[in-house]
């Protein structure tokens, strides 16, 4: 909590929270297969391709946003660039929460639950940090 | 709170807000965690309410026959019925008040049921929508909190408590709940009953609240 009042930037809050992206990008890649592959009801399968048809698609946008920011963290002519992709990943956790219902796999819980907790930890990360950055930018 | 010191002279003394309190309920930058909340709540109320006023849209193939809003209210009449079945204080009783058993029953008698699902169909979608983009977000939450109280009142657990519990904290937090969300420019338009906004007559240069120090 100090970051917030501190008057200088913090760049381990950008690096910390760019590698947490990346991580989470991997993670939405990677979970599919190990949370629900396997699956033998038809149903079932058909809700976990399209599951992980979201996953890898978010999962690879994430990176991306994520390394963008990471490397471009001492730019100060990058930073609108920084706060489009802080906010987009928020709203890519936004979109993690609607995607089961909107894609219709909100009825199996594993896909499910998988991309409303990544949801809400991009969320959570991404916003605060954004927000702590535009912040310390007004003053 | 006040006292009265030993020359007689009174005191008062006031008593301020946790830091944690101030930051959820009063700083902006809590903005993010309302957010992730307000989107999963709504999310279940959209979705529940969706399934009620239009069953299958979601899953694209919409089945109106079942739709709570062209029924006649029988889905409504059937749950009000189950919760009716046995009185409350016996073996078995899904209400446990006598005053919520007298209030259904005189729902189910006067035929309520036919206007009530609409009520609880729409409103479902209504406060889904209404969490989902922080639009007037404390009084979607509010009208949520009072559907999940009746649901539990009813009988039905279910996600009821969890709902109900999360929710509440989202009417308290009015001010920053909807800040990433539409009420970033409803809340100043529309103002409050004690405080009117620009749209209400209020103050012309009133503005969202600021973080606080």
């Amino acid at each position: 909590m100090s970051t917030l009042t501190s008057s200088k930037p913090s760049i381990l809050n950008q690096t910390v929270s760019g590698g947490l992206g990346v991580l989470g990008g991997l993670w939405l890649v990677v979970s599919p297969f190990i949370l629900y592959d396997g699956y033998k009801d038809k149903a079932a399968k058909e809700a976990a391709d399209t599951a992980t048809t979201a996953g890898i698609v978010l999962g690879i946008v994430a990176i991306l946003l994520a390394v963008f920011c990471i490397v471009t963290e001492n730019r100060v002519d990058m930073f609108k660039y920084r706060m489009i992709a802080g906010v987009s990943m928020v709203v890519m956790g936004v979109y993690m929460f609607l995607a089961p219902e909107l894609s219709d796999f909100a009825s199996f819980k594993d896909p499910t639950y998988n991309l409303q907790f990544t949801g809400a930890a991009f969320i959570l990360i991404a916003g605060f940090v954004t927000q702590e950055i535009y912040y310390k930018s007004k003053r | 709170m006040s006292a009265t010191t030993s020359t007689g002279a009174s005191t008062e003394v006031q008593l301020s807000e946790p830091r944690i309190a101030r930051f959820l309920f009063t700083d902006k930058r809590s903005a993010p965690l309302w957010l992730a909340l307000r989107v999963w709540i709504g999310v279940q109320w959209f979705a529940a309410g969706m399934e009620k006023a239009f069953p299958g849209l979601l899953e694209g193939d919409l089945q109106m026959k079942n739709s709570w809003l062209n029924n006649g209210g029988a889905s409504l009449k059937a749950y009000w019925q189950g919760s009716l079945a046995v009185a409350p204080g016996a073996k078995g009783a899904k209400i446990t008040y006598d005053w919520y058993w007298d209030f259904l029953n005189m729902l189910v008698s006067g035929q309520h049921y036919t206007w009530f699902s609409w009520f609880i169909a729409l409103g479902e979608t209504a406060v889904g929508l209404g969490l989902i983009f922080g639009c007037l977000t404390a009084i979607a939450a509010f009208f949520g909190t009072l559907m999940n109280f009746s649901f539990m009142l009813a009988g039905s657990t279910s996600t009821n408590p969890a709902l109900f519990a999360i929710t509440i904290f989202i009417v308290l937090g009015w001010k920053t709940a909807g800040f990433w969300g539409l009420d970033y420019y409803v809340l100043p338009l529309l103002g409050t009953p004690w405080e009117r906004g620009k749209v209400t007559g209020g103050k012309k240069n009133y503005s969202t609240p600021s973080p606080v120090a």
